[in-house]
């Protein structure tokens, strides 16, 4: 994962992007992907409309605590879901992918910080997962 | 055997200048951020500068969002184009609105942000030239915000 990052930067490939997680939900699923946040203990302590089909929720209320090793990392999706209606009109949800942010990352963080940064990413995963189109 | 010199000289030349690359410089903390340490402020005041410097400069503040004592991020780049972004590549509100952290870590204040190369690399397509430029231009400006406030 960490060569084909590089090889992005320095050959100028596009793999497009390895830190995106995208699934298909049902209509107004806003209210119903906060509740389930909540149930997993994850607040989204700032809900934005950026746009009328785009809706951006801050999630980090401390949660993952604040990484001693790689501080930076709290501004790189962990603290972001965003929810939204394509030009197909189908909503979605995205999030971090988690899996390959840890192989990039995980690396230059402590075993708590991994395991703290791991448990809170799967609590939204699991979140996101409950309100998915099945 | 001057050539075997010659060669064993150049191999050792690239593997050292290979391995001083990824140790040094391709650390995903220097691929993918911006960081820059602030002496002499305290965090109270780097925030309240960096606010003003970011307004200043006609980035707009959607919002601040402390964390923890020691941690903020400055919810920034409320920009007029931002609904044609997401609307090409929804992914990229991982960038706008541009998280700016300020933090304290080891005694020290620092300001960080992500990177924007990566994305616009990754997504450049979508983007389209026009918007890739405009990001890149904004994320220039957002880079020389911070420094100011570092450096003043």
């Amino acid at each position: 994962m960490r060569v084909l990052v590089l090889l992005i930067f320095i050959l100028g490939f596009s793999f497009g992007d390895i830190f995106e997680w995208e699934v298909e939900v049902g209509e107004d699923v806003k209210g119903k992907l906060i509740r389930s946040l909540e149930e997993k203990g994850v607040e989204a302590v700032k809900v934005f409309e950026l746009s009328p089909t785009y809706t951006y929720l801050f999630i980090c209320g401390g949660a993952p605590g604040v990484l001693q090793d790689l501080p930076q990392l709290l501004t790189f999706y962990i603290c972001r879901v965003y929810i939204y209606r394509d030009t197909r009109g189908n909503s979605k949800v995205g999030y971090v992918n988690a899996g390959n942010l840890m192989k990039v990352f995980g690396k230059h963080l402590s075993e708590e910080e991994r395991r703290s940064l791991k448990e809170f990413t799967e609590r939204v995963v699991s979140a996101i997962e409950e309100v998915r189109k099945k | 055997m001057k050539a075997i010199l010659f060669l064993a000289g150049g191999v050792l030349a690239a593997l050292l200048f290979v391995y001083s690359v990824k140790r040094f410089y391709a650390t995903p903390e220097r691929i993918f951020f911006f960081t820059l340490e602030v002496e002499r402020k305290s965090f109270a005041d780097v925030v309240d500068e960096l606010k003003a410097e970011l307004k200043e400069r006609g980035l707009g503040i959607l919002e601040t969002v402390r964390l923890s004592e020691d941690y903020v991020i400055i919810l920034s780049c409320d920009v007029s184009w931002k609904d044609q972004l997401l609307e090409r590549v929804p992914s990229l509100s991982s960038l706008i609105p541009c998280p700016v952290a300020v933090y304290r870590h080891r005694g020290k204040v620092f300001i960080a942000v992500p990177k924007e190369i990566y994305f616009v690399q990754a997504h450049r397509e979508d983007l389209g030239q026009d918007l890739a430029d405009t990001l890149t231009r904004l994320y220039q400006t957002l880079r020389i915000a911070i420094a100011e406030v570092a450096v003043r």
